[in-house]
């Protein structure tokens, strides 16, 4: 398991996991908690210091793939 | 204590709990004056007068009136509140960070805990010029453990059992028993409203006894409190073996 989906499996412990495409607000369980806690965990794992417009552009696991793969994270 | 001509205050008296419990005292022949800032109908049977209770000099002048015609109270359930869900920091839309709004603390923190000091603060007055022994129910909520999201509604609660916990030693000796009644997650539209189905699923999981407080248990936990003369500066957790 990569470091993402361990991030995944941390924030959504009791969902099967749903497509990367899948926005996380699809989650049953996503709330403005876990956004917080999303972006925290993806900086602190990556060693990366996100800008308001990337965190603002993290909607899906998708797009948090694109970003890390951009930034050379992956 | 015999409920014959007996006085109750129900704060919160239009929302869920407030009204259920007021409906209960009802039906076992109280007398049940209301006070409630919201702007639904309040339960029919109860003398009631619309006041914004985070205001100390209305809440007084609520108390007074009410007092004064229909008799101090010898029960005092303080049920004013609001549940807002909202963590210290989350997320703009436009990716920066946000921080907990003020106003929003200040409402959740007035509705819950200011109200409950200005409600005590005008009927015990009353209760000892009548040299009425009674009793002051806070309604709390295990969420005064620390509830993650709901910040100022935790601490709104557990300002509240601390209120309990000095006014049942300032009080006692005055005849006058505080007691804290801290419900779990209760089967009220105002719970599904506020959380989840998903997170509600998880809670009863999590609940020993698998399932949702109802308002019926409630007001028996109310009844004991009420019947029972020597509980006193306590927190009754009402939840079914639920640890958050």
């Amino acid at each position: 398991m990569n470091r993402l989906d361990e991030l995944m499996a941390e924030l959504f412990p009791d969902e099967a996991p749903l497509p990367p495409e899948t926005p996380f607000r699809e989650y049953e369980t996503w709330d403005s908690l876990k956004h917080v806690h999303l972006v925290v965990g993806i900086e602190s794992r990556f060693a990366l210091d996100l800008s308001a417009d990337e965190i603002a552009g993290l909607g899906s696991k998708h797009a948090v793939e694109e970003l890390l793969r951009a930034k050379g994270a992956v | 204590m015999s409920n014959q001509t007996r006085t109750a205050l129900v704060t919160g008296c239009n929302g869920d709990v407030g009204r259920f419990l007021a409906g209960h005292l009802l039906e076992s022949g109280w007398r049940v004056l209301g006070l409630d800032r919201a702007d639904r109908e309040p339960p029919p049977g109860v003398i009631f007068e619309r006041c914004d209770l985070r205001d100390a000099a209305a809440t007084s002048g609520a108390v007074e009136r009410l007092a004064t015609a229909h008799g101090a109270p010898d029960l005092v359930v303080n049920g004013a509140g609001i549940i807002a869900n909202a963590p210290l920091v989350t997320i703009a839309a436009t990716g920066g960070w946000q921080a907990h709004d003020a106003a929003l603390w200040e409402d959740v923190i007035g509705s819950g805990l200011t109200s409950a000091f200005h409600v005590i603060a005008a009927s015990v007055p009353r209760m000892l010029t009548a040299r009425k022994r009674g009793v002051i129910v806070n309604i709390s909520s295990v969420c005064a453990a620390g509830n993650p999201g709901q910040v100022a509604y935790s601490a709104a609660k557990a300002g509240l059992n601390g209120l309990t916990y000095a006014l049942a030693k300032e009080l006692g000796p005055l005849g006058i028993r505080v007691v804290g009644l801290a419900p779990g997650y209760l089967d009220t539209a105002s719970t599904r409203d506020h959380v989840t189905a998903a997170r509600l699923a998880k809670v009863v999981a999590g609940v020993p006894l698998r399932r949702l407080g109802s308002l019926e248990d409630l007001t028996r936990a109310l009844d004991f409190i009420v019947a029972d003369g020597y509980v006193n500066g306590t927190i009754i957790e009402l939840d079914g073996g639920l640890v958050l």
